[in-house]
């Protein structure tokens, strides 16, 4: 008699290398679970590198979608995460040269209808903090920025960061650096 | 006090020769920009390793004034940062449906497979009869597929199915195997209706024990 | 002398049939109607059912050749309902031309492009 158990059906028990080899055989479920699992830190990434959250559905969506099509010639040289946040960053960045400056991020946005988020109770102060971080944040440099957002926003080891942009750890490294003097000094007035 | 943050740590020092006592000196050269403090140590190391670096035997930024002041200066940005980090962004859901919205549209099929019946043409895309037999694998405890291909076979309806599979080590792995190519074998007639000849089965990786990790945000120790 | 009303006529008693054999969730639309949709996304699937089924005079000119693309339901074999399909369609194909033309043969072939769990199925 075969012993089973019951249907994992939905697969959220598999790791990711697990699931990126099913879906890139076509299997959408499998996908559908890595969508799960990544878009809250994906979009947290495009809101920090585009500043309007409209801006980053749409640059993280794009991505996905990028994933799903590469999905047959992903190679596995980096993890899934490495690699989806490569091409988000690439996507932010395209997408950054052909508009103009980002707004402020408004980090007070309204829940969508039915929505079951809800946003964490903030001050009228701490929101002000966030808004001059995100101003602050959209003067740094290109590489700094990202370096940045993925070291404190994303919490990444130095060696992901430089898989990601594809920088060795001691440009990372340089590149943090400087955009935390920036920074501390674009944020002087809020010590 | 900074290295008390709960916010993560990468697993390996900085860099590959950071200096651990922040001596000014070190293998690697300052940053371009870079300080030296008063107490004679790098700003970035100071601040390297206050948040990015597993807590050092090093004691001197704990009681060093300057090294404290350069680390709080930074207090505010890093909080921000964390404010960031925890907003929960409201498109979350209508993001994912949008997504398989278009994954769907763009389903790949894969080659199309005979089913047994050598009178008519009736067929049954790879990646649906894939996904069938991948469950069924999923059913035996202690495995999960990986691979899944069918392959045709002859001039007829004959199918030859190569798996590849995630196994746990608490049994012995050909037990395994032997009950994983059974309810293969099993669901591919009684689900499918195909006339499998054979089922190559590869154990390609190992199956953890306990609740699989998602990468999540980390909020302490290594990434 | 077939008219394109003919094979459009065609096309919906095939569709008709196909989506009347137990175990057949759906056709499975166009890929070029699936993407143009996916481009302009609304919650209402607006496909006609004839999309997933394709009607082609026979290379020789006798008859038709016509496939049927469907996703199925578990619970069946699939074997089974595929043979469904076509025994369905085949007959209400031959039934539907000798009523309103020649009678002419007509061949079918069946591809299963996905199973839905119960808890997908449209």
């Amino acid at each position: 008699m075969i012993e089973r158990t019951a249907s994992p059906r939905l697969g959220c028990d598999l790791p990711d290398r697990l699931l990126v080899v099913r879906a890139a055989e076509g299997d959408e479920d499998s996908f559908a679970v890595l969508v799960q699992r990544h878009s809250r830190s994906l979009l947290t990434l495009a809101r920090c590198m585009l500043g309007n959250p409209q801006d980053a559905e749409e640059a993280v969506q794009d991505a996905f979608i990028s994933a799903w099509r590469h999905l047959p010639e992903y190679r596995h040289r980096a993890e899934f995460r490495t690699w989806m946040y490569r091409i988000t960053v690439n996507r932010c960045q395209t997408m950054r040269h052909r508009r103009p400056p980002p707004l402020p991020l408004d980090t007070v946005a309204e829940p969508a209808a039915g929505d079951a988020w809800s946003q964490p109770a903030r001050t009228a102060e701490q929101d002000a903090v966030t808004n001059a971080l995100s101003r602050a944040l959209a003067e740094l440099d290109d590489g700094q920025r990202v370096c940045w957002i993925l070291r404190e926003v994303q919490g990444l080891p130095y060696k992901e960061i430089a898989h990601v942009t594809r920088t060795g750890e001691q440009t990372v490294r340089g590149r943090l650096f400087r955009a935390r003097r920036s920074l501390q000094e674009a944020m002087g007035p809020w010590r | 006090m900074a290295l008390d943050d709960p916010h993560t740590r990468p697993p390996e020092p900085p860099g590959a020769e950071g200096p651990r006592n922040g001596s000014a000196a070190g293998d690697v050269p300052p940053f371009a920009g870079d300080e030296v403090l008063p107490c004679g140590r790098l700003l970035s190391r100071v601040w390297e390793q206050a948040w990015d670096a597993p807590p050092a035997a090093d004691l001197h930024p704990v009681s060093c004034l300057h090294c404290r002041e350069a680390v709080e200066g930074l207090a505010t940005v890093n909080a921000a940062a964390r404010a960031l980090r925890d907003e929960d962004p409201p498109g979350l859901h209508a993001l994912a449906d949008r997504v398989m919205d278009v994954v769907r549209a763009e389903a790949r099929f894969g080659r199309l497979l005979p089913l047994a019946d050598p009178d008519w043409d009736l067929r049954i895309a790879e990646s649906a009869a894939a996904k069938v037999l991948r469950q069924a694998a999923d059913t035996v405890p202690g495995s999960r597929a990986a691979t899944c291909r069918l392959i045709p076979e002859g001039n007829g309806t004959d199918v030859r199915v190569t798996m590849t599979l995630a196994a746990a080590l608490d049994r012995p792995l050909p037990e395994r195997v032997h009950q994983v190519r059974r309810s293969v074998l099993h669901s591919a007639g009684q689900d499918l209706g195909l006339t499998v000849t054979a089922v190559d089965i590869t154990v390609a990786d190992v199956l953890e024990p306990g609740p699989t990790p998602g990468p999540r945000l980390p909020t302490g120790g290594g990434a | 002398m077939m008219t394109a009303t003919g094979t459009t006529a065609l096309l919906g008693v095939a569709a008709e049939a196909a989506l009347a054999v137990p175990g057949v969730a759906a056709l499975q639309p166009h890929l070029a109607r699936r993407l143009a949709a996916a481009a302009a996304p609304t919650r209402a699937d607006t496909t006609p059912p004839e999309a997933g089924i394709r009607a082609d005079r026979a290379p020789d000119g006798s008859g038709w050749h016509i496939e049927v693309r469907c996703v199925l339901t578990e619970g069946r074999r699939a074997l089974d309902i595929a043979r469904n399909v076509h025994d369905r369609v085949t007959d209400a194909l031959i039934t539907h031309l000798a009523t309103h033309a020649a009678a002419e043969p007509v061949t079918v072939a069946v591809t299963v492009t996905g199973i839905a769990a119960w808890h997908d199925a449209a």
